[in-house]
């Protein structure tokens, strides 16, 4: 009897010390801060933007454009979340992927969520595309941005092919089925069909940039003949609201909310220790593909150059 | 000692008859229940500890590697230490000291009051009441594990301290081995940059 007093003695003791640890460790967390139900969510677009699931392992799943949805749609759902910086960092990619990810942006303006750009060193071409779907964009005096416009590479290495002696013959379903293909010159009625596509895609572009940033459409397409700008250059030119970091732009973005005080960040996309210990590494990858490449073009040596691989449609 | 609550008084205040008693009467499920009390009430202290240096994305990590490693480390540990005590000549049993390891870590449970303890003090003495309250706690399990191995085998406190350090040992000379095999076939790789 004596025995079992002093074990639930020692339980109640336990049991006191969790409680106490508990209520110590939620004040802590509340220590200096506004309120746990202000926060500031920022998400990162870092790189080519590219549409799909980008890098994928075992556990993890980092980069193409479905992370970075994946984000917007956490912070959407996270009542705590009063405002989103959307820090971009990117020479811009696919259209369609930029537009993907744009519409989202609109989606979680329109629920009521402020979003607001901190460009880095680049936020052109795509990365601008998604500025524009934004609340107010920040940007360094010498960040490069603006190339607002559509490109659509083509080679042509018949005469390349015909030296080396390859020569591909093709069954197709219809005339433009191999449109752009590298080894024949493109037809004058191809060179119309994707000059149509290219405006069709340069007019949405405009369209979203004039919406944006409350422009006309015809002032949006004398800035937009692809010309990049200086973060100075675009403040003046209307595409870009304010000067400042991404530390401006998180209270700017606090002062739209009505978020009083030193605002709490919360970061999406941050690496977790199973990222780092099972997900995809960058750095191997690239050291991989070094090592490929350099394998490649020692083993074959053909002189064809790797770029006549088909490219995908690229916003510039 | 009849029920849990004697074998816990004993295991802290008279262990060396507890370990005997305990080893003897074979109670897994008691075992059982006491390890995961002992598991489970340090992960409470550690999630809270873990927010408050601000490090909650490492915490299912934590949680998760301490969980796994604990429940390997007491069954692979209670089947190594008996197959090295029998190879040095002992009379328990593998169930025995399963069971005595399992109380044997017990005493981690004061991890709680103790920090409890360190966070009231000033900023300056929580670090070391924190890193003396670990150390003490650590100590008193590994304490209780030699005296379990000890009793359980009938062992000196010195070929029960052989027993304990013997995997260790192996696992440091496999992986001197392994490192200079690796090191030596490391510098007859060609490099690639």
């Amino acid at each position: 009897m004596y025995k079992k007093s002093v074990i639930i003695v020692i339980g109640i003791v336990i049991l006191l010390s969790l409680i106490g640890l508990a209520f110590h460790g939620l004040g802590a967390k509340n220590k200096g801060k506004v309120s746990q139900s202000d926060k500031i969510g920022i998400i990162y677009v870092d790189g080519v933007i590219i549409g799909g699931r980008g890098q994928s392992s075992v556990l993890m799943e980092q980069g193409g454009t479905d992370q970075i949805i994946k984000q917007i749609h956490q912070a959407r759902d996270d009542a705590s979340v009063k405002a989103v910086v959307l820090r971009v960092n990117s020479p811009g990619g696919s259209a369609a992927a930029s537009q993907e990810v744009g519409e989202e942006l609109k989606k979680l303006r329109a629920q009521g969520k402020i979003v607001v750009t901190s460009m880095g060193d680049v936020a052109a071409s795509g990365g601008y595309w998604l500025a524009a779907c934004t609340d107010k964009i920040y940007a360094n005096p010498t960040t490069m941005t603006g190339s607002i416009g559509v490109y659509m590479p083509y080679a042509n290495w018949e005469e390349l092919y015909k030296k080396v002696g390859i020569y591909q013959e093709k069954i197709k379903s219809g005339p433009h089925k191999d449109i752009l293909s590298p080894e024949r010159q493109m037809t004058d009625a191809e060179r119309e069909i994707i000059q149509v596509m290219v405006d069709d895609i340069y007019n949405q572009f405009v369209d979203v940039v004039a919406q944006g940033r409350k422009m006309d459409k015809e002032q949006v397409k004398k800035l937009a003949d692809g010309r990049i700008y200086t973060g100075n250059q675009a403040k003046q030119l209307g595409l870009v609201d304010e000067l400042g970091n991404m530390y401006d732009a998180i209270d700017g973005a606090g002062q739209l909310a009505g978020i009083e005080g030193k605002p709490t960040i919360k970061e999406f996309g941050k690496t977790s220790p199973w990222n780092m210990v099972f997900g995809p590494s960058e750095k191997i990858s690239t050291l991989l593909e070094q090592f490929l490449f350099q394998k490649a073009a020692n083993q074959l040596n053909l002189g064809v150059p790797l770029e006549a691989a088909p490219e995908k449609w690229q916003v510039k | 000692m009849g029920n849990v609550f004697d074998a816990l008084y004993d295991v802290l205040f008279q262990p060396k008859i507890a370990m005997k008693m305990i080893a003897e009467q074979k109670k897994i499920s008691q075992a059982v229940i006491v390890f995961f009390l002992s598991l489970v009430i340090p992960l409470w202290a550690l999630y809270f500890g873990m927010q408050d240096v601000g490090m909650s994305a490492m915490v299912p990590f934590v949680i998760g590697f301490k969980i796994v490693s604990s429940m390997l480390m007491w069954f692979m540990g209670a089947a190594v230490w008996h197959l090295i005590a029998e190879f040095l000549g002992g009379r328990g049993t593998g169930v025995g000291l399963f069971t005595t390891l399992g109380f044997a870590q017990f005493p981690q449970v004061f991890i709680v009051p103790l920090w409890v303890i360190a966070a009231l003090l000033p900023v300056s003495l929580k670090s070391i009441m924190m890193a003396i309250a670990a150390l003490t706690i650590f100590s008193w399990s590994f304490f209780l594990t030699i005296t379990a191995i000890k009793e359980v085998y009938e062992f000196s406190t010195a070929k029960a301290m052989l027993v304990m350090i013997t995997p260790i040992l192996v696992i440091l000379v496999v992986c001197a081995i392994a490192f200079t095999f690796i090191g030596s076939a490391v510098t007859q790789m060609p490099m690639w940059l």
